[in-house]
């Protein structure tokens, strides 16, 4: 079926971006290389201007079908809450990059054009709605990932862990075709409306069952969930820096957009079948996570567990598949204010708790991790940024406004009030229960004091241990307003949550 | 007395290793999975134990590749 001018309106943010990135690579091979700051410049605007046009994309919402381009696209404002929080994460790695990438040995051209593209292949994925769309979106994501995770390729580090992440994750994508495949076979068809129409009126056959496995296998590698987790440390160690804040946030709400989706959407009539697997994922997720933080001494690996942890928090969202009923999360006030419709997206009725808790949780995981590499590239010591945790030793007394940062942040990661993180937790956790999941919510309680433990010893050292030898900061303002957004972020949203969580509730409705 | 053996070539060796990973992963799904069925049809479960082993397979599976890999990359 061709795609009418208004469909290419909708996607008229991703084509812009596409646009961007190649002409961006172009520019990068004829720019010198003391003037490759162009090239950061360039790539901040072309985000912009994405983001306005995706502004513009939500205004055709209610004029076009929810699902266009003969299926393979959704235009929904779920989508567009995670596009929109997926160019926020790109534009702060960029401003972290400035300096950091900048001052290297290695050229930046390309460096821009990758972070551009792998943004592209996450707002596909956000609004993947056929299996050959979504894989196809999750690949474009995944080969600059790859690319930008080896960036620095004379430092062993960064070499290995491109190499690993190359490795592992062609296997991931293996297995998630597998999955898909089994799922096509069974069902007959591509598209998750036809899968879940298929499932909706058939037993659930091995085949779909083992099909239903590894397409959650390959979703639990993009996520960094256990047993699929053993990447992340070593990734998030390895690559340059804003690359691995970047790792940590954008791919990962890219990935629970899709997963989101393909559960919710395709699967969700068999939802009695894989919601055990998701269980023992959680369940897994938050221990492992968790005690590993315990042992780092590397920040960049704690932090690296700690998303591990936090990936199994956020699988509790996708365990409140239904449950409550949508008055209690104020869905009926949205429908009487807005719209007398009571369906929102996904065929769901919009106040799906489990959705909500999800959309609500990674915007403030998005905020509080960037913030967290962010100070991380703005400490600089030993010729690696802020790395070990004694780096941030007397930090209060050389920097109390940093200092001060850090904790929100750290306190925010832990869940403790009046934090983003708190709120996130909040809706997490009560929708898990509202589910009947009691015994995963009593085990994420424990690992978020778990967490507090790895949490303050970056507190204690910046506060009460005296720091060795002189600490210099690096003078980038771009780092010193990427945190301070964060941050204001991270507190206003933990003071008055009430705008970011109806800015959810009103993404839930179709 | 018969020569000994010449030390096996370090990039056949090499390929061999990679080789094998294309196999590790069907075949630790394949026998989690076929495991879980047919205990499934024993015990009437069906699909809690396909479920558990297809997935316990795909981890180990998985788990292999990496350490695998991680030798290779030190190797080389």
């Amino acid at each position: 079926m061709p795609a009418t001018s208004a469909e290419t309106w909708a996607l008229l943010p991703e084509l812009f971006l596409t646009a961007a990135g190649l002409a961006l690579l172009v520019y990068a091979t004829i720019v010198q290389r003391s003037d490759e700051r162009r090239i950061a410049y360039l790539s901040i605007v072309s985000l912009i201007v994405t983001f306005a046009l995706t502004f513009v994309a939500s205004r055709l919402v209610a004029k076009l079908p929810s699902v266009v381009f003969g299926g393979m696209f959704a235009l929904d404002r779920f989508s567009l809450y995670f596009k929109g929080l997926v160019l926020l994460a790109a534009l702060v790695t960029i401003l972290f990059s400035l300096r950091f990438v900048g001052s290297s040995s290695y050229p930046s051209g390309e460096y821009y054009g990758l972070i551009l593209f792998t943004t592209v292949g996450m707002m596909f994925m956000a609004s993947g709605t056929h299996l050959a769309s979504i894989y196809v979106a999750l690949e474009l994501m995944a080969l600059s990932q790859y690319v930008l995770a080896g960036y620095f390729k004379r430092e062993p580090k960064s070499i290995e862990a491109g190499a690993k992440y190359f490795v592992l994750g062609a296997f991931s994508s293996g297995i998630l075709l597998y999955g898909l495949s089994l799922v096509y076979g069974a069902t007959k068809t591509l598209s998750l409306s036809g899968i879940a129409a298929a499932i909706a009126v058939a037993r659930p056959s091995p085949l779909l069952m083992v099909g239903i496995i590894l397409t959650a296998c390959g979703l639990f590698f993009k996520i960094a969930a256990a047993p699929f987790h053993v990447w992340a440390p070593d990734v998030y160690e390895g690559a340059p820096t804003p690359i691995s804040a970047f790792f940590a946030v954008g791919p990962k709400l890219a990935a629970y957009a899709i997963f989101a989706r393909i559960f919710f959407s395709g699967f969700g009539a068999g939802s009695a079948s894989w919601a055990a697997v998701i269980a023992t994922s959680a369940a897994f997720t938050m221990v492992v996570g968790n005690v590993g933080a315990l042992m780092q001494t590397n920040v960049k690996r704690m932090l690296g567990y700690s998303s591990i942890g936090h990936a199994g928090y956020a699988l509790l969202g996708l365990l409140a598949y239904t449950g409550v009923p949508a008055a209690s999360y104020g869905a009926v006030e949205i429908a009487s204010a807005k719209s007398p419709a009571t369906i929102g997206v996904f065929g769901l009725q919009y106040g799906s708790p489990g959705l909500l808790a999800i959309m609500v949780y990674l915007f403030a995981y998005a905020l509080m991790n960037l913030g967290v590499f962010g100070l991380v590239i703005l400490l600089e010591a030993k010729g690696y940024a802020g790395e070990s945790v004694d780096d941030f030793n007397g930090l209060s007394k050389r920097n109390p406004l940093a200092a001060a940062a850090m904790l929100v942040f750290l306190l925010s990661l832990a869940g403790i009030p009046p934090t983003f993180g708190f709120i996130g937790k909040w809706y997490l956790f009560a929708a898990a229960l509202q589910a009947g999941w009691v015994w995963l919510t009593v085990l994420a309680v424990l690992m978020s004091a778990v967490s507090l433990f790895y949490y303050f010893r970056i507190a204690r050292a910046m506060y009460l241990v005296e720091g060795e030898g002189e600490l210099r900061w690096r003078e980038e303002p771009a780092v010193g307003w990427a945190v301070g957004i964060c941050l204001f972020g991270t507190l206003a949203a933990g003071f008055y949550p009430q705008p970011f969580v109806d800015l959810a509730k009103s993404c839930l409705l179709r | 007395m018969t020569p000994a053996a010449p030390p096996p070539d370090p990039r056949s060796r090499f390929l061999g290793d990679v080789l094998t990973f294309g196999w590790v992963l069907p075949a630790a799904i394949a026998v989690g999975a076929g495991l879980g069925w047919l205990a499934d049809k024993l015990f009437g479960t069906l699909p809690i134990l396909t479920i558990a082993l297809g997935l316990a397979g795909a981890a180990g599976g998985f788990l292999q590749i990496y350490r695998e890999s991680g030798r290779l990359m030190k190797g080389s």
